[in-house]
């Protein structure tokens, strides 16, 4: 008893110091998610930023600096497509005409080549560019600073990054792709006044440097990891970030300033601030973050949420500002790369507008769900509000990386909502059990709803149409399972029995992976009438897979080469491990002898390449038990008990129209035709052929980036048209099959026990 | 009440100096049992403290798919707190959910405590029509699994508009019938005349029930709460259906993926801070759960 | 049981007039019972007559779809091979340490590490069971080690055992603690009278002992009933909502149904199973009472 009373009194003491603890922490946090909430309700008031693209008269290939001129006028400096050097553009209408003033001149010396490689410019006029100079024998380059004034005259400035060589090796160290470039670079450039320029290097350091003269007043030691973000100068303050922090100088006396926590804040939570400009000389900024504009006055507790970046084209995900130039507190321009701007050149201006009689928040409220995040899709959103102002889309994928929540406590959810009449208005479907919803009457028919804008793959467009022409699903998008192969492991047209007799034709591959790619393939075969599934087949399917994969070896990880796809542009859509592009270096480099996969994006380039590296290489539709087979994506419904069945319907016709289809982001191959050959043509490779190498192990693999050959674009049309059967969208079935094939190709089961167990599972599910 | 108990227990110590052989050996096979029985827990305690290579050589085998088996050796061979300190200092969500842990336990407990006792003291010792009625209605509720009023719970608590709101978990919870079942048997065991002598004294109603059956009462009362305690502590279903706000989600349905080596140190630790408060209230209250549950059911 | 409310007809004496006195006591507890419990039962077992989505009346033809359903039948038959395996195991074994650890010296400290696996969050139990249970995971290694071959056991037969354990793993402590407090209710006056009269131990445990625990149990049976539905928690973490069919429950089954919209079925199976529950309830009342 006595020490029960003991062990009780600790147990309590220490409950309570634990739960103290807890009320600690959680104060903190609780303080600053409060501020937060607070931001959103002062814009609630009254007035909004509308959004519109400018049609600035030039096409821009590139845009370097965009600034509000101390006359009030605008300047753009940038380049333009088939332009050898960068020009000068004025407005001085806020945006809406621009004039060019001249171009920066091309300053060749001694058969040396160089080119113009950035610039700023400053409120008064004067433009400070960088350029890349190299030797005439090729091989070093290094870059200067010119000033260039209100004419056009330049003159290079007498400056010179220090220890270019050094800090050129640390910086690219296993950087295959910026080989060329061995020295120091400038990788950051401010011209906030007339006096100064503001310049960084790759090691960091940031160099105060005097316009008239080139001397340095101030260097400010930074780490190399703040280089990749942009730093910018406002007024006097020089505001560099980088490592989860806000970092600020006073230029004047090139000391640090004690820290904004504000601004820490914002960044921890939306990433670095994108591009920032002042009205009043700096005391207060305008700062572009991931999700809209805010506005802070230095030293104060809050920073406001001017624009919300989730109504409009800032918080798209391909969207990158360069630069944002405050006309006046109701006007600005954001210059930006997006790869989807109307322009088609990658770059964009956009001009924001407050509008004080618009309501802060689009009254109408649109819900989308998806189980999976989708770049694709956030960017059809951002591109469909900008047209109707009225709607918000509110877009929540259910699954992400970090909240842990499985696909089936997602549905579970979903399904509460739609049933109190909570729920979504359209539903992108991938995934989910699409033929349960049009079963219990979900989903909506929308067989009356006019899909138009453009020529559609009929065959895919139907994939979910009932025997008499009922629609509730469409896929907006679809991929198609396909191999590439030398023709000793694969010949064009053979089918799953030929394939699956040959020898080594899944070495180094992961068997899960193997059982996933071959499922899209071979399950659509396996539903009989009463839609349970024929165990035959599912039997021959375990039985000449593992046939054919052989033995398993644990060291297949080992054995290939894992890709760390860099080069993809970011926000575009995630590649999938059962991708075809993910299989072309192991094929390339022949670590496998076949590379098969769900095929959403024409690289014809690298397609052509390998082939010719293979013997006799061929690339052919996925040898299944199910032939003609392709994959629905983005298969798109509309929930009958949603709140807004017009806007529904509208966002669904909008996302079969051309502007939609369109947007690339590798979420899959478009339905509309147009959309489709624009999206296999490479066009954008037109003129400009480049060669890219790989290197692994020694070996060079080299593959060019060239326009698609129009025999090419039309035999994968018709091999498209001639697609019939749409994979079993059923991922209850497909988990079960992938867990229970992939410990028969270990050699864990045999293929007749793997196929047992699946029916079990399969048929307890289907008895539900 | 409690003084009796401990009576009881000295006289019946000092009888006992013979050891029955036999049943020495039973203990000790207990005592071993109990061993294996902690392991788990020794498991999970001894992960969170291993750096994230160790864990990844160890449990390869299961979460990369690597060939061979797992291993776990008792100690970790470089123990670290780092799991600790990116849950302490990285994951402010962590914090986030062990507050809404503690608001839903602790709100649930403080309702429970008013309304159950109050229906437990009117089961106990008044009598209305249809009394046995309601009690059997209680112990079906008490028995039905969450499941069967998913759907429907889910529907009401929209109503009220407490959906995707701590209320929604909190509320029904409040009013679940488990506490009144036990503490109902607790208070019937208060002897009538106990009550009839009070009454005669001039005791009004309240008086009776503040003042001399929750007093008696404290330790069902406290044992019925450590259950409460662990029950509402450890709460998966409610959450996961009623909460899409993921800044609701108490630390129960907390779980990092394991299956992302990188992040099963964290798992492991996540697992040992949410069960820290749950066994010091269990051992806190071990003694109550004891004397509370039980006295109610123990003939005189 | 029926001593209670024997004694209970007795106090109907005292507090006749004072009928409705006593309901207010419950009416608070009683009104929220209302909403939060029995509204959405009568939902329920509204929604059982009608069909899932478009809610038309469709009689009693729902309670014919469940009733031939074969994963209901298979659900019904796990759950109830399940609990009926489960709980007097669980009981007898309960009662078996508490009786061995009952005044016993170190007694306590058993106990106590009995009954922290309780406390464990069943998040934290699902980890530790799958990197136990994987098939290639701790359990097959140390087999391994002994030269036996392993098992795959969560995708096989061995899921059920798996589960029953870990339901006895976690709730052994409570119900040893519940059965000490039972074995402590009885007075020591009656055993020294026994021990007077000549009777040995096992008499002892026989005569006085089980016949004075007869009350505990019906609360433990109850208890450990309740806390049975509670693997449903481990099994669907572990193996998701398709395990090995051996543990497939009632549980697994409603969370797939109401996933699906078989609010129908979902509903009629409801009811049904409540009316088990019913009839079960009122049966050990009237074992106990007789």
């Amino acid at each position: 008893m006595k020490c029960g009373k003991w062990r009780r009194a600790i147990g309590l003491i220490a409950a309570a110091s634990l739960i103290c603890s807890g009320f600690a922490g959680c104060s903190k946090g609780g303080a600053g998610s409060s501020e937060n909430d607070a931001q959103p309700a002062g814009d609630q008031a009254a007035g909004r930023f509308l959004e519109e693209e400018l049609d600035t008269g030039v096409k821009f290939k590139d845009i370097y600096d965009v600034r509000r001129q101390e006359d009030g006028s605008l300047r753009i400096v940038g380049m333009e497509e088939d332009a050898g050097d960068p020009g000068v553009w004025e407005s001085t209408d806020a945006g809406v005409t621009w004039k060019r003033l001249y171009n920066l001149p091309t300053l060749v010396q001694d058969g040396a080549i160089g080119w113009w490689n950035d610039a700023a410019v400053s409120p008064g006029g004067q433009i400070v560019g960088v350029r890349i100079e190299m030797a005439s024998d090729g091989s070093s380059a290094r870059s200067g600073l010119y000033l260039v004034d209100r004419e056009g005259k330049a003159e290079k400035m007498p400056f010179e990054l220090p220890g270019e060589e050094d800090g050129g090796k640390k910086a690219s160290a296993g950087d295959a792709k910026q080989q060329e470039s061995g020295g120091n670079d400038i990788m950051n450039l401010q011209f906030p006044g007339n006096d100064w320029v503001v310049v960084q290097d790759r090691t960091g350091t940031v160099y105060q440097i005097n316009v008239s003269d080139g001397s340095v007043k101030h260097t400010y030691g930074l780490n190399s990891y703040m280089s990749a973000f942009p730093l910018y100068v406002v007024g006097n303050t020089l505001i560099a970030q980088g490592n989860e922090q806000v970092l600020c100088y006073d230029l004047l006396t090139g000391e640090q300033r004690s820290s904004e926590e504000i601004l820490n804040q914002v960044y921890s939570e939306n990433g670095p601030f994108s591009a920032v400009d002042t009205l009043d000389g700096g005391e207060s900024i305008y700062a572009l973050s991931g999700d809209g504009l805010y506005r802070y006055k230095f030293g104060g507790s809050v920073m406001e949420h001017i624009i919300d970046g989730s109504v409009n084209t800032l918080g798209a995900p391909a969207f990158f500002p360069i630069a944002l130039a405050m006309v006046d507190e109701q006007n600005l321009l954001v210059a930006a790369n997006d790869i989807n701007a109307s322009s088609g050149t990658g770059v964009c201006v956009m001009k924001y507008t407050y509008a004080a009689d618009t309501p802060a928040k689009p009254d109408k409220e649109l819900k989308l769900y998806s189980l999976y995040d989708s770049a694709a899709i956030r960017q059809c959103i951002s591109r469909f509000q900008k047209e109707r102002s009225d709607v918000c889309i509110n877009f929540q994928p259910a699954l992400s990386e970090d909240n842990g929540v499985t696909v089936s406590d997602a549905l579970k959810t979903l399904t509460t909502e739609i049933m109190v009449g909570n729920g979504p208005d359209v539903l992108i479907l991938d995934g989910m059990p699409v033929e349960a919803y049009i079963e219990k009457g979900v989903l909506k028919e929308l067989g009356a709803l006019q899909i138009e804008g453009g020529s559609y793959f009929d065959n895919i467009l139907n994939a979910y149409s009932g025997a008499e022409g009922q629609r509730y699903a469409l896929p907006a998008r679809f991929k198609i399972p396909m191999i590439q192969a030398g023709s000793k492991y694969f010949s064009p047209g053979e089918d799953f029995n030929a394939f699956m007799e040959r020898k080594d034709t899944m070495v180094n591959m992961l068997p899960n992976e193997v059982v996933e790619k071959f499922w899209y393939v071979c399950g659509a075969s396996w539903q009989k009438e009463d839609k349970t599934l024929d165990e035959s087949k599912v039997a021959e399917f375990l039985t000449k897979l593992k046939n054919a994969y052989g033995e398993y070896d644990a060291n297949v990880e080992n054995n290939r080469i894992s890709l760390v796809t860099t080069d993809r542009q970011e926000g575009t859509e995630i590649v999938s491990d059962i991708d075809f592009s993910m299989g072309n270096m192991n094929l390339a480099f022949g670590k496998c002898n076949t590379n098969f996969g769900l095929y959403k994006e024409m690289d014809y380039g690298m397609h052509k390449a390998i082939n010719e590296k293979l013997e006799d290489g061929n690339m052919d539709l996925m040898p299944g038990q199910a032939s003609h087979v392709f994959v629905p994506a983005l298969v798109l419904g509309v929930s009958s008990k949603g709140r807004q069945p017009e806007i529904a319907e509208e966002f669904v016709k909008y996302l079969f129209s051309q502007e939609a289809q369109k947007i690339k982001q590798f979420g899959g191959f478009p339905v509309e035709k147009e959309s489709f050959c624009e999206m296999i043509d490479g066009h954008q490779y037109e003129g400009k052929d480049s060669t890219y190498s790989i290197t692994v192990g020694g070996e060079i693999f080299k593959y060019y980036k060239a326009p698609t050959p129009q025999e090419e674009i039309t035999k994968l049309t018709e091999l498209v048209e001639s697609l019939t059967t749409p994979s079993l969208q059923d991922d209850v079935i497909k988990e079960v099959v992938v867990e229970q094939g992939e410990k028969v190709l270990k050699g864990e089961q045999s293929p007749e026990e793997g196929a047992a167990a699946i029916m079990r599972k399969v048929n307890i599910y289907l008895a539900e | 009440m409690k003084g009796y108990f401990k009576q009881q227990r000295i006289k019946v110590r000092g009888r006992r100096a013979v050891i029955h052989p036999g049943r020495m050996l039973l203990r000790l096979f207990l005592a071993a049992l109990a061993v294996i029985v902690l392991y788990p827990i020794v498991f999970l305690v001894s992960g969170s403290l291993m750096g994230n290579d160790e864990l990844a050589g160890y449990l390869g085998a299961v979460f990369l798919g690597k060939s061979g088996f797992a291993d776990f050796p008792l100690l970790p061979m470089f123990p670290t707190l780092q799991h600790y300190v990116e849950l302490s200092l990285d994951s402010p969500e962590f914090f986030v959910m062990f507050w809404n842990s503690v608001k839903i336990t602790f709100g649930v407990l403080i309702g429970q405590f008013i309304v159950g006792t109050m229906a437990a003291w009117g089961f106990a010792k008044y009598d209305f029509p249809w009394k046995k009625g309601f009690f059997l209605l209680y112990m079906i509720l008490m028995l039905l699994p969450f499941q069967v009023l998913m759907l429907s719970d889910y529907l009401v608590l929209d109503f009220f508009n407490l959906t995707d709101s701590l209320w929604g978990i909190i509320l029904p919870g409040v009013f679940s019938t488990f506490p009144v079942f036990i503490m109902y048997r607790f208070f019937a065991e208060i002897p009538d005349s106990l009550i009839e002598s009070a009454k005669l004294d001039g005791a009004k109603d309240w008086q009776l029930f503040l003042y001399l059956a929750l007093p008696i009462g404290s330790s069902g009362i406290i044992a019925c709460m450590v259950l409460g305690f662990l029950e509402y502590w450890s709460l998966i279903e409610q959450p996961m259906t009623f909460l899409k706000d993921k800044s609701l989600y108490p630390l129960s349905i907390f779980l990092p993926d394991i299956t992302n080596v990188g992040k099963s140190g964290m798992a492991f630790a996540a697992s040992v801070v949410t069960f820290l408060p749950a066994v010091l209230v269990f051992l806190g209250g071990q003694d109550y759960l004891e004397q509370g549950i039980m006295a109610g059911a123990v003939k005189e | 049981m029926r001593a209670l409310f024997s004694r209970k007809r007795k106090n109907q004496k005292h507090n006749k007039k004072k009928n409705m006195r006593g309901f207010l006591w419950i009416l608070p507890s009683f009104l929220g019972v209302m909403v939060f419990y029995l509204l959405p039962y009568a939902d329920v077992v509204r929604r059982s007559f009608l069909g899932a989505v478009d809610n038309r009346f469709v009689g009693i033809e729902n309670y014919k779809t469940v009733l031939g359903n074969t994963a209901f039948l298979l659900a019904v038959k796990n759950t109830l091979l399940f609990t009926l395996l489960c709980i007097p195991v669980l009981i007898m074994a309960a009662l078996f340490c508490a009786v061995t650890l009952y005044k016993s010296k170190y007694g306590g400290i058993i106990k106590s590490a009995f009954l922290m696996p309780m406390a464990l969050p069943a998040v934290s139990v699902a980890l530790v069971w799958r990197l136990l249970f994987h098939s290639q995971g701790l359990l097959n290694h140390w087999l391994d080690g002994m030269g036996i071959a392993g098992n795959d056991w969560m995708n096989t037969g061995s899921a059920f055992w798996v589960l029953f354990l870990s339901y006895i793993w976690k709730n052994l402590g409570y119900d040893i603690v519940l059965w000490m407090a039972g074995l402590a209710g009885i007075s020591t006056n009656i055993y020294e009278a026994a021990r007077v009269d000549g009777a040995g131990e096992r008499q002892c445990f026989f005569y006085i002992t089980l016949p004075n625990l007869k009350s505990s149990l019906y609360t433990i049976t109850v208890l450990s009933f309740l806390n049975s539905f509670k693997v449903f928690r481990e099994a669907y973490l572990v193996a998701g909502d398709y395990p090995h069919e051996s543990i497939y429950m009632m549980q697994h089954l409603f969370n797939n149904w109401f996933r699906a919209f078989s609010f129908d079925k979902m509903a009629a199976a409801a009811v049904l199973e409540s009316v088990v529950l019913l009839a079960l309830i009122l049966l050990l009342q009237k074992a106990w009472d007789s």
